[in-house]
């Protein structure tokens, strides 16, 4: 034995790449700003109470005299922004904008996240494995896919949601909803590049050493199927919000009293049109863009920290 | 005379081709009723043109490609009667060297991480020491432990896919074109290295090349496959002295006459 303990010990010192993922993704500039934009509202959102008692303010008030009574647009500059009323408040109701767009957050990324989680969770699953088994499960997923994407989807989610029992949590039943009919794209999308790396040399090296299947789906195809992952839960997330969005505006949403980003922005274009406060728009419109961008920048960054041929390349 | 390591008898493959009715239905015959064996610590040289049936051929040893008909008996073992489990634990003693090494080697794992995942597939553990030692045994410092597949060369890859193979300190290799995708400088760096195994080591060589004049050097027999048949097979020497098939001939001529450094 030529080798000392020591040098075994140099050996694994030398081969430990040191820095965890998420300090290589900080050091990542675009990695950085993509977290932070993304965490900032995410914050913003859980510490909502916590916020608006620090403004002095709550979300359901109405400050009817800060409004002109001919019309009701918000009096002062930038839509009545001032100290009491941080991103000033909302036209004819006269309640705290900062107040709605923070408990809107809550709302709006709890319904957004939990469905993307869901759908790209089981796209992914359900997607390797279509790539590693191929065959017949390929065609009946296939076929189920196709099936889905016949299916007039918005109509079941506006149906269903329009007969939910009142005593059901709204949100919940949008999560699942919205789970339902997110996962199909990302799911053939995950399954045709499953199948790629199912087919590359390096899968059958590793069944040719006797690897398990487990095993060649947990070491060799998933580590070449996270990036997509990744992107595609990036990717999903603004659709979700905007859906949500549009159903709070046909008023089958949220509860109308139930604050969301969506259902500020559309309530907000009247008044864009007239140009009459163009600031209801702005405040929660750059909220869901720190956001939507934000997630699209950490997940791309994310994707090239993860794969160690682009690592280098900061 | 002891069992050979692999014996195939009378086996075919016939590829379904996609869709299409009338002869596109039967499909496409890449190996036809072919026999062959290779003695425990022989190297057999399977050479053919491309498209000639030699690397379906040779998954059949490990059980990769399934043939249509025919039996496939490695290391004793009906091939076909395996089942899951037993198929993995040939695989055990049957290892595999590929043509590409950057293709066969994962291109997100360390060397360390390919090694360890051969332990682990027969749920065993290593030590450094020993994964140091096996990238010794095939010319590796302990440095290519912590290296990507990317941040070697060709012929230095090759080497750790040898390594992989030989992890489980297997009965037979099947190399299939082990050299073709590597600079002719390295070539026989890898043939040397694959032909001390066989002599050092007693391990059996089911070598899969289109070029004869690897074979010749490195292979004890050989067997020469054309459309999915062999059309000879014999003692290296004799079959480049004298090649009695037009297949053949061809092949040797188109041999160059300039020898590989031993």
């Amino acid at each position: 034995m030529s080798w000392s303990s020591v040098s075994i010990a140099e050996i694994q010192q030398a081969e430990g790449r040191g820095t965890p993922v998420l300090g290589r993704l900080l050091r990542k500039r675009s990695g950085a700003v993509g977290l932070v934009m993304l965490i900032v509202p995410l914050v913003a959102g859980l510490c909502a109470p916590l916020l608006v008692r620090i403004e002095g303010q709550d979300p359901n008030t109405m400050h009817t005299d800060l409004l002109d009574p001919d019309g009701g647009r918000p009096l002062g500059a930038f839509g009545g922004v001032s100290a009491d009323h941080w991103l000033g408040v909302v036209p004819v109701t006269g309640v705290d904008l900062f107040a709605q767009i923070v408990y809107g957050i809550r709302s709006s990324l709890f319904i957004a996240f939990g469905a993307s989680i869901l759908s790209i969770a089981f796209a992914a699953v359900l997607g390797t494995a279509i790539g590693y088994f191929g065959g017949w499960l390929n065609a009946v997923a296939g076929r189920v896919i196709d099936f889905m994407f016949g299916f007039p989807g918005l109509m079941f989610v506006i149906a269903v949601m329009a007969i939910v029992p009142p005593e059901m949590p709204r949100g919940l039943v949008l999560v699942l909803v919205l789970a339902f009919f997110g996962w199909t794209v990302p799911a053939r999308i995950i399954g045709a590049q499953a199948g790629a790396v199912n087919a590359r040399a390096f899968v059958e090296a590793a069944r040719a050493t006797g690897a398990p299947p487990w095993q060649i789906i947990r070491r060799e195809m998933l580590p070449h199927l996270f990036g997509l992952v990744v992107v595609l839960f990036a990717m999903s997330l603004p659709g979700n919000v905007s859906v949500v969005a549009g159903l709070s505006f046909l008023g089958v949403g949220l509860r109308g009293d139930v604050p969301d980003l969506g259902k500020l922005l559309s309530d907000s274009l009247p008044w864009i049109y007239s140009g009459a406060d163009v600031w209801y728009m702005i405040f929660p419109g750059a909220v869901v863009f720190l956001i939507v961008f934000g997630a699209t920048l950490a997940g791309d960054a994310l994707r090239d920290v993860l794969d160690v041929r682009t690592e280098d390349a900061a | 005379m002891s069992e050979p390591i692999l014996e195939m008898t009378d086996v075919s493959k016939r590829y379904r081709t996609a869709g299409g009715f009338g002869r596109g239905r039967k499909g496409f015959l890449a190996v036809d009723g072919v026999s062959l064996h290779v003695e425990r610590g022989e190297a057999l040289g399977l050479v053919g043109e491309s498209g000639s049936g030699k690397s379906t051929l040779a998954r059949m040893a490990n059980g990769l490609v399934v043939p249509t008909s025919g039996t496939v008996r490695t290391d004793g073992q009906d091939v076909a009667r395996l089942g899951r489990r037993g198929l993995r634990r040939l695989r055990r003693n049957v290892a595999m060297v590929f043509q590409d090494p950057l293709a066969s080697l994962n291109p997100l794992q360390t060397v360390r991480q390919t090694l360890e995942n051969v332990f682990r597939a027969h749920g065993e553990t290593t030590s450094t020491a020993e994964l140091v030692a096996l990238l010794e045994s095939v010319g590796l410092g302990a440095d290519y432990l912590g290296r990507y597949p990317h941040e070697a060369s060709g012929g230095q890859l090759q080497r750790v896919a040898v390594a992989r193979a030989l992890a489980l300190k297997p009965d037979l290799i099947i190399a299939d074109e082990p050299t073709s995708a590597l600079d002719v400088s390295v070539r026989a760096q890898i043939l040397n290295l694959l032909a001390d195994l066989q002599r050092d080591q007693g391990i059996s060589f089911l070598h899969v090349s289109h070029d004869l004049a690897v074979i010749r050097l490195y292979s004890d027999r050989v067997a020469v496959m054309q459309r999915g048949r062999i059309v000879e097979t014999g003692p290296s020497d004799e079959i480049f002295r004298s090649p009695q098939h037009p297949c053949t001939r061809a092949l040797v001529e188109a041999t160059p006459e300039a020898e590989l450094p031993a």
